[in-house]
């Protein structure tokens, strides 16, 4: 069965198919981010809205492959024009943190969007093309892998074109360049933003539409995955950088390919944000790049909206802090405890992301990454070493702070974006690697039976229970960080996250506070992490994904950054209010997108400023 | 240890109540929890849970509802996700008109909220869990779904009836399909076959082009799959697409009439073990595909079959035995041989607290149809 | 000054909280080359954001030919003839220079005679010639300069408005630069300058304008302010008068 080329000849060619379709995506990005400086995690959901629009065009109006593939550059067109002109726009003077999230929003509003308006179901995307396959190899490529490559190179033949011989073209890259500058020309640079996140949209859809009928398949949560991958790809190639974005998306390919036929192809994920975070270590401006050194332009000062923050009087904090520990004797219901027992438990998450997003100012997309770690500690100090479950918690949180300080540490150089990209990576790792490391952490199969939370073998299982432990941890950990906050290392990490130049030329070592910062953070993390696994007695590698990181970040936003009371208030309202909107039960993730647009768009210091 | 005597206690006393099922007077309906997922990536399954407990409920309210009062359910959205069902889990033990739970979908999601519905002492009726470890969480958590450890025996009984001995396994990296493959793996040792190599993929994932390629150099007899349809009828594509004409054989979770539609003229001779396929002659199974046709124009797929297949057992169950939470379980253990749907006649093994003995059908596709396996070449 | 191309008048602007212009006003006569100094500081870069349009003012307009523009969009403001040359020229570095030069001439669509005064830049700045297709960002300090200068004078503007453009220049170059503008301003263009270096500016320029902490200090025709020791105590004794 084998040919004379070897398995390493299709591995090749696997690798480079799969890469020709990871660059659609990152051309648009790379193309977005050079003229926004603007990672566009909505461009997913952009690629997902792509294959919809052709299967419409296809069951409902039998259109011809060039007419579908002309509606779905049309339509995507318009998606993005949109994107950029009602979700975006407005958000021009905002902190830089303001579009990233909103992105993340318009992702979500579209996607369930699209999981309203055509289930969540799979459907097939019937080729339109002939059938017949090349032997190469001992695979096989087909038409629809030569039009991939070659839809790929022309519209990259048509970029090159359009930006180097257009007017328009001229004017996106001036703004690119210099965005001041380019208006100081005469360049209507909001113009140019409609015409960029349109084109970027347009061969994000192409490459969605393309991709559904590579696979016959196409379904509403589509985009997530792929996004991802272009992000990786044109942050390997080099942010903004649009041939090292193809380039960077054919390595990713290989890289993958090459990582399964040495691991497996478990590893295959694994593989990508592993060389993901060394590009973004070593060559942060892309493997093409010559220096080392960041691009200047993204500040962590300019990153986060400077507001007053709201004071709230000790005396009250105090009172509302009895008032919640006496709640139980009052509200019996153990679904009401165990919602807001949840609460104070995301508090503890959201207390120390709120610590090295907001007051050390590395926006971290991999909070979960902390949280599993603590709940895999605890539980296995539990089951495999039997050690009462105070004290497993308690170690946990170390085990947390240790391992999760070690983990983030080559990402503390970066700002900005680079960390947003990085920590969501190294939090996809940890998972990825729960996943993978068998003889530790069973692998998928997850840790089942974890003894449930108990003082002197009495177990404490009880909605109250929940709630009052859940509750002490976070007045404890709360407290702790306030004092931490007002002390000398409170301003010296928030002075880091203003001007960290500024702040190293006063001699302020910067790797030993960040570290710092990340290990009470982890340590707090730790401590949630563990009481979740006790309390849920089950968990597995799913159990903390990158959604869960979302919704932290969301949580210590709404509050305002770097706000101990923010962060508290944030999840209390982000986890109680999905369950209000329970009887919403199909609208309840859109309802909470718009939400966050609103909330990005109305208040971006969050409900109680910005520390 | 307190709580376990306190756990004997009651079921004593609910032993000599079952006696006399208590006749409610009132007319309100009796309601099922339905913990599930309505969003997230799990979506669509919840979607088709809806119609088989509705196709149930029209029947069992048309005939009566249990004793004169009507069934009805109340579907929360955990999205599958363990935090949600464990919130899900401490409201319906909370709402007292909720006489049983039933899901949720992903054993991981479904296992988490266990502790809790046990403690409560309420029936966790999981259909889909199929990972051994779901009913150890206490004598309260039941299930219907085909225990991989009846499954996976017959799925190699199959393979060893086709002749092939060396096989390449290829199964998702979720505990459900880590559980499943160990098993399998187990059972074609023990049936004299030879597993030479096999691969884990990520539930998102849509390439395996170089998955194939390792396998391909194991040189296997065939390929066995432990999927669910999208990524069934995926990896079948990219399988004959790669030139390889091996047969396949997969796990009956690819059972869909989707799986057609996504995999395209690429499934044919695709072979599988399903419990439940709309084909069946069996009369039950007849009336059942008639009257979900006739409700939602569309063919049913195995989880409409045992969403339906659950709420026609729990009803039945109710009506026998009353509708007190602990009468469901103590019923659960006495019922026997009742028609099935999926399974032809259900028992529950008291010990497993799954159904004893389920039937399979070898099934394979046929000219884009899911058929009877009626013997010969099993290549494409 | 009675017939002003450009006229300030009453500007109070504010970056967030903090007050940079008190009741500005600033007339810049038509065909002269006017000059504004100041310290650091004194919000005299600033007085070109609210020319440009990049920064609006609370309260207080500005009138080109008699037309308000201060509402306008920084595009809208470059087509009614106002040209640019930024502070710390701002060229698009990985763009060569006649890419540089010609994206001045962004708003115009008159196709042979955007060739014509291409040309004629190269006249003005024949060094630029031999370098069309380098990339801007790797010429000397002065090229730069001339290319941004280019850049501005390529939309044929009515007023040209340079910030600090004798900034990082080697002397030789500086002297060079000016020259230029004079050049420029012969040739019917109105120049107003933003200047650190004020005995330079006043050296060329008609009319001068003295910023201290967002008000005017002091103007004057430049030949006035050139001996006035107050000048000279401003600019060798530091911010103490």
């Amino acid at each position: 069965m084998t040919s004379s080329l070897g398995p390493w000849f299709d591995y090749t060619v696997n690798g480079l198919v799969v890469g020709n379709i990871y660059a659609l995506l990152a051309v648009g990005l790379a193309l977005i981010y050079g003229v926004s400086h603007l990672i566009n995690f909505a461009h997913g959901s952009v690629y997902m809205a792509g294959a919809y629009i052709g299967w419409l065009c296809i069951t409902y109006l039998g259109t011809p492959l060039p007419v579908t593939l002309a509606a779905v550059v049309i339509g995507c067109g318009f998606i993005g024009y949109l994107i950029e002109r009602v979700g975006l726009r407005p958000l021009q003077n905002a902190p830089r943190i303001a579009p990233l999230l909103a992105t993340i929003g318009i992702g979500l509003v579209l996607d369930q969007v699209a999981q309203l308006l055509f289930t969540p179901d799979p459907r097939g995307l019937p080729l339109q093309l002939p059938a017949w396959r090349i032997q190469i190899g001992d695979g096989t490529i087909g038409a629809l892998d030569l039009l991939i490559a070659g839809i790929g190179l022309f519209s990259a033949l048509l970029l090159y074109v359009f930006l180097r011989f257009t007017k328009l073209g001229w004017a996106v890259r001036a703004t690119a360049l210099d965005r001041d500058a380019a208006q100081q020309c005469g360049v209507d640079v909001n113009r140019v933003n409609s015409v960029v996140f349109a084109i970027a949209a347009a061969l994000g859809g192409v490459s969605g539409f393309l991709v559904g009928m590579y696979y016959n398949s196409i379904d509403p949560n589509m985009g997530f995955q792929a996004g991802l991958k272009g992000i990786i790809a044109q942050m390997i190639g080099g942010m903004g950088n649009v041939p090292g974005a193809i380039a960077g998306s054919l390595l990713l390919g290989l890289t993958e390919s090459y990582g399964i036929a040495i691991f497996g192809t478990s590893y295959r994920n694994l593989f990508a944000f592993v060389v993901m975070l060394l590009v973004l270590v070593l060559k942060p401006n892309g493997i093409f790049s010559r220096g080392r050194s960041l691009p200047p332009e993204p500040l962590t000062g300019t990153f986060i909206a400077p507001s007053a923050p709201v004071r709230i009087p000790p005396m009250l904090v105090a009172a509302l802090a009895i008032i919640a520990l006496a709640l139980p004797l009052v509200v019996r219901n153990g679904y009401v405890l165990q919602t807001l027992g949840l609460g104070w438990l995301y508090a503890v998450l959201a207390i120390s992301l709120t610590l090295v997003a907001g007051t050390a100012g590395m926006i971290s997309l991999g909070h979960a990454g902390l949280l599993a770690i603590g709940a895999y500690a605890s539980a296995l100090l539990a089951i495999d070493f039997h050690l009462p479950v105070a004290a497993t918690v308690a170690a946990a949180g170390i085990i947390t702070a240790i391992l999760g300080t070690l983990i983030i540490f080559p990402a503390f150089r970066l700002r900005g974006h680079y960390v947003t990209i990085a920590t969501l990576g190294v939090g996809e790792i940890v998972t990825l690697t729960i996943l993978n490391w068998d003889s530790l952490t069973h692998g998928p199969i997850g840790l089942s039976g974890i003894p449930p939370l108990s003082a002197f073998g009495m177990p404490l299982i009880s909605g109250t229970w929940v709630y009052e432990i859940a509750l002490g941890a976070l007045i404890i950990l709360a407290l702790t960080q306030w004092r931490l906050l007002g002390s000398h290392l409170g301003r010296t990490l928030r002075a880091i996250r203003d001007d960290d130049v500024a702040a190293r030329s006063y001699g302020i070592a910067l790797d030993r506070y960040k570290s710092l910062a990340f290990g009470v953070a982890g340590f707090s993390a730790g401590i949630a992490g563990a009481l979740m696994a006790h309390i849920f007695s089950y968990v597995n590698h799913e159990t903390f994904t990158s959604q869960a990181s979302l919704l932290a970040l969301t949580m210590v936003i709404l509050g305002g950054l770097g706000n101990v009371a923010g962060a508290i208030l944030g999840a209390i309202a982000l986890v109680s209010l999905p369950e209000l909107f329970r009887v919403l039960a199909d609208y309840r993730m859109l309802i909470y997108g718009v939400a966050l647009l609103l909330l990005i768009r109305f208040r971006p210091q969050g409900l109680l400023g910005t520390v | 240890m307190i709580a376990l005597r306190r756990r004997e206690l009651l079921l004593g006393a609910m032993a000599a109540g079952l006696a006399a099922p208590a006749f409610a007077q009132s007319k309100d309906p009796i309601l099922i929890g339905v913990s599930g997922p309505l969003t997230g990536q799990y979506a669509q399954y919840g979607a088709q849970w809806k119609k088989g407990f509705d196709l149930a409920l029209d029947e069992i309210n048309a005939s009566g509802g249990i004793n004169g009062r009507p069934l009805a359910y109340v579907f929360e959205d955990t999205q599958s996700d363990p935090r949600q069902t464990v919130t899900v889990a401490r409201k319906f033990v909370a709402d007292e008109r909720i006489v049983v739970e039933v899901g949720d979908f992903s054993s991981a999601a479904s296992m988490a909220a266990s502790p809790i519905y046990q403690a409560a002492q309420m029936v966790q009726f999981g259909f889909t869990n199929s990972h051994p470890d779901f009913t150890k969480g206490g004598d309260f958590i039941w299930s219907n779904a085909v225990n991989q450890k009846d499954e996976m025996p017959l799925l190699a009984d199959f393979l060893r009836d086709l002749g092939l001995k060396k096989i390449a396994v290829l199964h998702l990296n979720s505990d459900w399909g880590r559980t499943a493959k160990d098993l399998l793996v187990e059972a074609i040792k023990q049936r004299g076959g030879e597993v030479v190599g096999s691969e884990a993929y990520l539930a998102d994932e849509k390439d395996f082009r170089s998955a194939i390629v390792r396998l391909r150099g194991t040189n296997p007899d065939s390929i066995a799959l432990i999927s669910y349809y999208p990524d069934g009828a995926q990896l079948t594509r990219q399988i004959r697409q790669a030139g390889i004409t091996l047969p396949i054989v997969a796990g009956g979770s690819i059972y869909s009439p989707k799986f057609l539609e996504l995999g395209g003229a690429d499934v044919n001779g695709v072979l599988t073990t399903v419990p439940f396929f709309p084909d069946d002659p069996r009369p039950l199974v007849q009336k059942f595909v008639k009257s979900f046709e006739a409700k939602f124009s569309a063919e049913p797929d195995a989880y409409n079959g045992r969403a339906y297949d659950t709420i026609i057992l729990l009803a039945g169950v109710m009506r026998q035995f009353g509708t007190d939470r602990k009468a469901i379980k103590d019923g659960l253990a006495k019922i026997k041989d009742v028609p099935s749907v999926v399974y032809g006649k259900v028992t529950f093994d008291t010990e497993t607290r799954r159904v004893a003995n389920p039937l399979v059908s070898r099934i394979e596709v046929k000219n884009g149809k899911w058929a009877a396996y009626e013997g010969g070449k099993v290549t494409r | 000054m009675t017939d002003a191309i450009l006229k300030l008048d009453r500007i109070n602007s504010f970056y967030g909280p903090i007050q940079v212009h008190f009741d500005l006003t600033i007339e810049i006569g038509r065909g002269q080359i006017v000059c504004q100094l100041g310290g650091n500081a004194s919000g005299k870069s600033t007085t070109m954001k609210v020319i440009l349009g990049l920064l609006k003012p609370r309260s207080g307009e500005v009138f080109l030919d008699g037309q308000p523009i201060t509402g306008l969009s920084t595009p809208q403001i470059i087509r009614r003839g106002v040209g640019s040359v930024p502070e710390a020229r701002r060229l698009f570095g990985a763009m060569t220079v006649r890419e540089n030069v010609l994206m001045g001439a962004y708003t115009r669509s008159d196709r042979p005679e955007i060739n014509t005064d291409y040309e004629r830049m190269m006249t003005l700045f024949p060094r630029l010639r031999e370098r069309t297709n380098q990339a801007a960002g790797t010429l000397s300090g002065g090229e730069q300069q001339m290319v941004a200068m280019a850049r501005a004078l390529m939309g044929r503007p009515r007023v040209l408005c340079m910030d600090e453009p004798t900034m990082g220049l080697s002397p030789l170059f500086v002297d060079h630069v000016l020259e230029l503008i004079q050049a420029v301003n012969r040739e019917g263009v109105t120049v107003f300058m933003v200047e650190q270096n004020a005995s330079l500016a006043l050296r060329i320029a008609d009319y001068g304008y003295v910023l201290q902490t967002g008000r005017i200090a002091l103007s004057g025709p430049a030949r006035d302010l050139l001996h006035d020791p107050r000048i000279r105590d401003a600019y060798l004794g530091g911010q103490a008068a």
